[in-house]
């Protein structure tokens, strides 16, 4: 109980003690330059003003977010499946997947919208990029990693490649894929931003929160700036805790990083 | 503890093995052998002899270079390793199943077995459990449940109590015993400790390393029903001497 009460005691006393800096920050600011940090009260007012904008926005950056995402987990397994087979074709692939990685997404982003035209699928293949590698180099890892004992136990009971796959190399995947889709999650929600403030269309009501910061900074609304950036730090908190909890829900039981006092 | 003239389980003549890297080095050299239905063999050997390779040849985990070897046919082959080697995210009684579920067993047959199994080595109350919850000997109790699992007629046990005890690997060097007069299969059983090999086996063969050969076998001439008495009996302490000396002689040997 007192452990639960230091759990939420901190963080709170933490939130407080930021607020209270803000606002005496914001006193020691000229007149002048007090528009460059909008006050707490200030913007939960943007907030409740700007309401209808924002939740349609926000819902455009997570159903690009989640697409990219989703698309990047069903791409990496498929992908990392077929780099396990063998030696060959990871030495084989991996460069590709390297160059692939190294390449900054803001020149991909013309490309993407030659390829696929503005708007949500170029968002959502921004999004799939930033998630995409993290997820397949730790999936293959895992893959390859067995335990080559366990290994020799499923050769001596001659079984399948299919059996092996399924019952040995991707539960013991499942731990490395996680680390994969912790990093993705909190890639997800920024590549959305990134692929909206880029290649994002306003069309019918299809901005998103990048749209949206640039459409706020451009008119002077650095309050509202400042409940985008809000927003979006909710996003992405939403995206990892969605994660940390699938990941306690498959690994729990028998993972030993649960096991251990931390 | 077993007949003669009954047709081996397993049979090796002049089997020879070699690593596949760069120099292709001998590991094993013309071993032969024929091991029948409810003997327990053990091998002995400095390390590096080529013990855990031959058992994992005779499982077909590793290619025969040359020599011959045989399996009785039909023959279901268990194998017992250094590592409890238990899946993490299956429970005691799901990896007790494990080969079943690879060989498709019903899923009604399945559980009966593994509880069969659990009961067998003093694991019941534990069937729910994930091998982190189990101790060290718990697990390699579940490992020997395991391979039995398909009531094998060869049971391969690779050094399992090698991380042990001592109190744990006496009481599991019973159990095993126990079992292996329930079930009488053949046991070829891969160790480091004299002990431990006089008191489990009927024959132990002494093995001399770079390359692997069998150089001695001793026939065990102690009562088959055995227990933790035995340990104490003279008979049992003048055969431990003599594998040692044994052991010894093949050590000085291999290191002169």
């Amino acid at each position: 109980m007192r452990n639960k009460l230091r759990t939420i005691g901190y963080p709170c006393a933490t939130g407080a003690l930021v607020i209270a800096l803000w606002y005496g920050l914001w006193h020691r600011l000229s007149p002048e330059t007090r528009f460059l940090l909008p006050l707490p009260h200030e913007v939960l007012a943007a907030l409740r003003d700007n309401f209808a904008l924002l939740t349609r926005a926000i819902l455009n950056t997570t159903q690009a977010a989640l697409l990219g995402f989703g698309l990047a987990i069903l791409a990496s397994v498929a992908c990392a499946v077929v780099l396990s087979l063998s030696r060959l074709i990871r030495l084989s692939l991996y460069p590709y997947l390297m160059i692939l990685q190294m390449t900054p997404i803001i020149i991909m982003v013309p490309i993407l919208i030659l390829w696929v035209g503005p708007g949500l699928p170029s968002v959502v293949m921004v999004t799939f990029l930033m998630c995409f590698f993290p997820l397949v180099v730790n999936t293959t890892q895992g893959l390859i990693s067995a335990d080559r004992g366990l290994v020799d136990l499923f050769k001596l009971y001659r079984a399948t490649e299919a059996q092996t796959l399924w019952r040995l190399r991707l539960p013991g995947a499942l731990p490395y894929f996680f680390t994969g889709l912790r990093i993705a999650a909190v890639l997800a929600p920024i590549g959305a931003l990134v692929g909206d403030y880029t290649a994002g269309s306003t069309v019918r009501g299809a901005g998103g929160l990048g749209f949206q910061a640039v459409l706020f900074s451009s008119q002077g609304k650095y309050a509202a700036l400042f409940a985008t950036a809000g927003l979006t730090c909710l996003l992405g908190f939403l995206f990892v805790c969605t994660v940390l909890g699938l990941s306690w829900l498959c690994l729990h039981k028998w993972h030993s990083s649960y096991h251990q006092n931390h | 503890m077993s007949s003669n003239t009954a047709a081996p389980i397993v049979e090796f003549s002049a089997l020879s093995h070699r690593y596949k890297n760069g120099d292709s080095s001998l590991v094993l050299d013309r071993l032969s052998l024929k091991a029948r239905r409810g003997e327990f063999i053990s091998f002995i050997g400095p390390s590096g002899c080529g013990k855990s390779t031959l058992l994992r040849l005779i499982a077909r985990l590793l290619p025969v270079t040359t020599g011959t070897l045989q399996l009785a046919p039909h023959t279901e082959v268990g194998f017992v390793f250094q590592d409890p080697t238990l899946l993490p995210w299956l429970t005691v009684e799901a990896n007790v199943a494990l080969p079943q579920t690879l060989r498709s067993h019903s899923t009604k047959q399945r559980p009966q077995t593994a509880k069969a199994l659990l009961a067998l080595v003093r694991l019941t109350e534990h069937s729910r459990a994930y091998p982190h919850e189990l101790s060290g000997g718990q697990k390699m109790r579940v490992s020997i449940a395991r391979a039995l699992t398909l009531s094998p007629q060869l049971l391969l046990l690779d050094e399992p109590f090698g991380a042990l005890d001592e109190m744990t690997r006496e009481h599991l060097q019973e159990e095993l015993l126990a079992l292996h007069a329930a079930q009488r299969w053949c046991g070829l059983f891969v160790t480091h400790s004299v002990a431990e090999a006089v008191f489990l086996s009927d024959r132990i063969f002494i093995m001399s390393a770079n390359p692997g050969k069998l150089v001695h076998e001793v026939s065990i001439k102690l009562p088959s029903e055995r227990d933790a008495d035995t340990r104490l009996s003279p008979a049992y302490q003048a055969q431990v001497a003599e594998v040692s000396r044994l052991l010894r002689n093949v050590e000085t040997a291999t290191a002169s």
